[in-house]
């Protein structure tokens, strides 16, 4: 009851009431609901003389929707009474025989019941409480009571304990631990709240600085019926326990007994001032209709004796020299008044236990189904990294191998979910560690090395065997690098713009014919192509595209916005996951309305050509635009340059675009000449877009009618001299030939 | 499951038994009592007629598989020549009428002669019956006086002609039965004695339900007075028929008349009618939780001497004080009654439906226009 701790000061007669919900209340029940309610008595009662704690309304309702011959047991009349004051409402049956149905509550003492009307808070309940709602609301709750309907079908079936106030705190692989010789469990009490336990193991050599020992009893009961159980309240002792347990039909006595002698040592054992921890299993069963148990409850009892005692108050053990022995009876044992006042005198705190949340709980509460099974790598745990597998390892998504050979610098801080105490750590540790907190669960492989490195075996084994590489790098070597590996799982690449309002996705197809250097080379085209280049990558320092890590200081990327974008990736590879084409997407966070907007970008088409050790790549759709510049420009030849990027390392060159030609340019049916009037401007300015990595690669021109790409004189001779000044630099060059149908491109190696 | 609907039609009846809702259900209307200003919107009274078409309309259907009328009374047939579809004559047909398939009335109502100023529905609801009966179908007639039989002879037909559409005082209406159809009407009155006086010659049923293994009882009472129910509680006692007499629900007569329960109103502040002995006996028979019903208007504390009487109020209360009592004409409120509806399960009988939100009814019905 509200006030039953604290207030038993006075009572008096209630003429006026202060809370405004009594005198709705008052009002409903005299007015529109006097056929339901008739008000029996009402009073005020205070804290002290001047503070006032609570009103009472005594009501009888008449429940003229409850059938008279209900099984369950709830009158046409019942006596309720209801207790406001301006923080709370709670309803109490004062029929001392209620029966004991789900949805209703105790509130500290078994009498009077509490009736549970409201599955949300009061602080919510009264934003939109009426008294008329509130009365209804009763009525129904008698109407379902007695029908046997307030508990839903798909509602979780309720326990045959109220939950204890007190609660206790059990440790991960809590089972496991106890079949374990070495360590032994204990319960210590939060000082800051003692009704909160937490238990742990510790070495059975230790001594113990706070805590108790408990030696744990589990005991696992027979299936119960949910219809034909009520809650219980009100356990102080094993006698209630056994007496409670007796009504719903089972021997808790005889089980109880069999646990103890299971666990006394022929040699006997001595008296300790330990505690006892039970714990019951206790199955049950939604009717008699489905026999399987749907659900198992645990129960758990701190006893303030040690297993001896309670041994002997059973009748099991007795006393020779010091110590205590079983001493099996000779017939049936006699309940005695002896053992009967010794078991009221065991006393026993019931505990709601909490078990650590586990990994398929995180993934229900993310409405994870389908594949809990997946496997993946995550390269790179900086900025980025780091808020992905935090994300993820919370909703238990996945085995992973976090791989990334850098360690926890102090700078890293700001953006990273490593504390000060893991500077100096791997980051893959660092971030396992904290990962681990989640569920007790470390990641597969904790790799400290990069991710291109196949010379160790277990990157190796990790990047080729698992279903997914995220490649949270940031490094544009990295995905180049796996790029070209054949035997590499299918990869995605994710990375934030170097200012970290925009965030991509780079997403191979499971067959990995579009590979991550595809998909950044695509990627690039539609920067230039699209008027998002002139903003994506514009603050970016020269000559890398989004650069070095994010762990770089020298970038400014706030970190809640790095969490926005992480959310954002975290679902998206998660989603993308699960289908099988290529994806390149871009979210652009926009500052003044708090949208992302998507960019989906097509995946094109492409060729590749070799030429010796190179494999020049170009899209379907360039060779379509130089096709297009070539028509529109007939009878004349028509050219410009070719803009893309070299890759050394794995001997590439990517054909970005091609520019149609310069305005003084001197184009004829028979030759092209290029002019350069704003040429370098307009270079510059896709060099901008992409972060200075497309820059000028060639040149391109149209052949004219009826003519086949091969090069004239005339092109051999421009190709001579282009590729000297190439040369000059120690850069290839490339030439392309659009003809009546087909292309040519024409490639002098300089750097193999 | 089956109901049992009490309409708010102020001091009158009006009720209607549905049997085996839902599922080859049969509609059972007992009394007919229309107000004529029922259409008022600021009226407390129900619009009966459109209730019951709207009823009719859900349930998808034209007609009631039985009307019963208790008596004559104006209070009990008000408009009904405007409603029901009659076979006698065409002026009564069609213009979405409601039929009768069977259509139930005391002989006396049949024998009655109109007296002047008698109002017409009286004699059009007495004329569909002879007219009934005389074809020998679509009527059953309670209790056997020899005038009937005179009557019928001047029809030139004999009383064994008719004998099946007859049922007389202490039997059972035979063409339903309780096995087959979970229901079972007892008649308890009218009986020879009491045909002089109307109210005296009126229906009373023990009104008996099956749901599955479990059997409820009715108490179908129109306007009586105590000394029919004296009679009808001595000769159930004589007849082993006491179980007839037991009831999980009660229509209390005569709209909570002091006259039902005795000759004594009882004091006129404060009061409570003391009923004779035998009609104590008879509510002390509730089960616990039944439901009375007054179909009457709202009860006050205050002497007045047409009925309701909150005297006798008193005295239901005190002795069947395991029962609940309920008003027509006060349910939910007094601004805008509904109806009572009882439903009848195998766990009890309650009251259905008591817990719909406002917004729920404003948008199960259309709204008044706005201007």
């Amino acid at each position: 009851m509200i006030c039953q701790e604290n207030c038993t000061f006075k009572i008096k007669e209630l003429a006026a009431p202060k809370f405004k919900q009594t005198q709705k209340i008052l009002t409903a029940c005299e007015d529109l609901f006097s056929t339901y309610y008739t008000v029996t008595n009402k009073e005020a009662c205070y804290k002290n003389q001047d503070s006032l704690c609570c009103e009472r309304i005594y009501l009888t309702c008449n429940n003229l929707g409850v059938p008279h011959k209900n099984t369950v047991g709830i009158h046409p009349e019942e006596e309720i009474l209801i207790c406001c004051n301006d923080q709370e409402l709670q309803i109490y049956l004062l029929r001392q025989d209620f029966p004991r149905i789900p949805h209703t509550t105790f509130y500290k003492t078994e009498f009077p019941l509490g009736l549970c009307l409201y599955d949300t808070p009061w602080e919510l309940v009264e934003r939109d409480w009426t008294a008329e709602q509130f009365l209804k609301r009763i009525l129904l709750w008698f109407k379902n009571a007695a029908q046997g309907s307030l508990h839903q079908e798909d509602q979780p079936l309720e326990h045959l304990f109220f939950n204890s106030y007190y609660t206790l705190y059990l440790p991960q692989d809590f089972y496991q631990n106890l079949e374990r010789g070495d360590i032994e469990f204990f319960i210590g009490r939060f000082e800051e709240n003692k009704h909160l336990f937490r238990g742990g193991f510790i070495p059975r050599d230790r001594k113990f600085a706070e805590g108790r020992k408990s030696p744990v009893l589990i005991i696992d009961l027979p299936t119960t019926i949910h219809s034909s159980t009520a809650t219980q309240s009100h356990i102080v002792s094993l006698a209630d326990l056994i007496s409670y347990f007796d009504k719903i039909k089972i021997n808790f006595m005889s089980l109880l007994k069999e646990k103890l002698i299971s666990i006394i040592p022929p040699e006997g054992v001595q008296l300790t001032d330990d505690f006892t921890f039970l714990i019951c299993h206790a199955p049950m069963q939604r009717d008699t209709i489905n026999q399987n148990a749907e659900t198992v409850h645990t129960y758990a009892y701190l006893l303030a004796s040690d297993t001896t005692k309670i041994g002997v108050a059973l009748g099991l053990f007795s006393e020779h020299a010091g110590k205590f022995f079983h001493i099996p009876s000779i017939g049936i044992p006699k309940e005695t008044y002896s053992s009967s006042s010794r078991m009221q005198d065991i006393k026993i705190l019931p505990l709601t236990t909490k078990f650590p949340a586990t990994r398929e709980e995180a993934r229900q509460a993310s409405a994870i189904t389908n594949y809990k099974d997946f496997s993946g790598v995550l390269a790179g745990l900086g900025t980025l990294g780091s808020a992905l597998a935090n994300i993820w390892s919370r909703q238990g998504w996945g085995k992973w191998a976090y791989i990334d050979p850098d360690i926890v610098e102090p700078h890293n801080i700001a953006r990273h979910i490593a504390t000060m105490d893991n500077v100096g750590e791997s980051k893959v540790f660092a971030v396992a560690r904290h990962t681990a907190l989640h569920f007790g669960v470390y990641p597969e492989n904790q790799l400290q090395d990069n991710v291109t490195n196949m010379s160790n075996d277990e990157v190796r084994h990790a990047v080729t065997s698992y279903q997914l590489l995220v490649d949270a790098t940031t490094s544009i070597p990295a995905s180049r690098d796996l790029a070209v590996q054949d035997n590499v799982t299918r990869c995605v690449s994710v990375f934030l713009s170097p200012n970290g309002y925009d965030a991509v996705m780079l997403f191979e197809d499971i067959s990995r014919l579009s590979r991550l250097d595809i998909l950044e080379y695509q990627y690039y085209q539609y920067l230039i192509s699209s008027g998002l280049g002139d903003t994506h990558l514009t603050n970016q320092p020269k000559n890398i595209r989004y650069g070095t890590s994010c762990s770089d200081t020298s970038f400014v990327i706030p970190y809640d916005i790095v969490n926005l974008h992480a959310g954002n990736l975290a679902y998206q590879v998660r989603r993308y996951s699960q289908k099988s084409d290529a994806k390149i997407k871009i979210y652009q966070y926009e500052d003044s309305s708090g949208a992302i907007k998507v960019y989906d970008v097509a995946v094109q088409p492409f060729k590749r050509t070799k030429h010796n050790n190179w494999e020049i790549i170009i899209s379907d759709s360039l060779i379509a635009k130089t096709k297009e510049l070539r028509k529109n420009n007939l009878p004349k030849e028509t050219g410009g340059v070719l803009l893309g990027y070299w890759d050394f390392k794995t001997f590439k060159i990517y054909i970005v675009d091609a520019m149609p030609q310069p305005v003084d340019s001197l184009a004829t049916p028979q030759y092209f000449e290029r002019g350069y009037q704003d040429l370098k401007e307009q270079v510059q300015a896709v060099a901008d877009k992409t972060a200075g990595m497309v820059k000028y690669i060639g040149e391109w021109h149209s052949h004219p009618q009826g003519c086949s790409p091969m090069p004239s004189n005339l092109d051999n001779v421009l190709f001579s001299n282009l590729k000297e000044k190439m040369e000059e630099d120690g850069l290839p060059f490339v030439m392309l030939i659009q003809g009546e149908c087909d292309y040519q491109i024409i490639f002098q190696k300089i750097y193999e | 499951m089956h109901k049992v609907i009490f309409y708010p039609v102020s001091n009158g009846d009006t009720s209607q038994i549905i049997v085996n809702c839902g599922d080859n259900e049969k509609r059972i209307l007992f009394d007919f009592h229309h107000n004529s200003n029922a259409s008022d919107q600021n009226s407390p009274h129900i619009d009966l007629a459109e209730k019951l078409h709207e009823e009719l309309k859900q349930a998808k259907r034209d007609y009631f598989d039985i009307v019963a009328f208790t008596h004559a009374d104006k209070d009990h047939i008000c408009d009904c020549s405007e409603f029901f579809d009659l076979d006698h004559a065409q002026k009564y047909q069609g213009d979405n009428r409601i039929k009768i398939k069977e259509l139930w009335v005391p002989a006396a109502l049949i024998l009655e002669t109109a007296e002047q100023g008698e109002h017409d529905d009286f004699t059009i609801i007495r004329r569909e019956a002879r007219y009934r009966l005389k074809k020998g179908e679509g009527i059953r007639v309670f209790s056997k006086p020899k005038e009937l039989s005179a009557w019928l002879e001047s029809e030139n037909l004999t009383l064994k002609d008719r004998q099946h559409l007859i049922t007389e005082a202490g039997e059972c209406v035979s063409t339903l039965t309780i096995d087959k159809d979970n229901i079972e009407f007892f008649c308890h009155s009218p009986f020879i004695k009491n045909k002089e006086q109307r109210n005296e010659g009126a229906l009373i049923f023990n009104v008996r339900f099956k749901v599955e293994t479990e059997i409820y009882n009715y108490l179908a009472i129109g306007d009586t007075t105590h000394e029919v129910l004296d009679d009808i509680i001595e000769i159930s006692g004589c007849y082993g028929n006491n179980d007839r007499l037991n009831w999980d629900i009660l229509n209390i007569p005569h709209h909570c008349s002091y006259k039902a329960l005795s000759d004594e109103k009882g004091d006129k502040t404060n009061g409570t009618t003391e009923p004779t002995d035998p009609i104590k006996e008879l509510l002390g028979k509730a089960s616990i939780g039944a439901f009375m019903i007054s179909s009457s208007n709202p009860i006050k504390n205050e002497d007045q001497e047409q009925p309701p009487h909150y005297q006798s109020k008193n005295a239901y209360k005190k002795y069947a004080k395991h029962a609940r009592f309920m008003v027509t004409m006060e349910f939910p409120n007094e601004r805008k009654p509904k109806p009572i509806e009882i439903i009848i399960r195998k766990d009890g009988v309650s009251l259905s439906s008591i817990t719909e939100s406002s917004s729920s009814t404003i948008i199960g019905t259309s709204a008044l226009r706005a201007g």
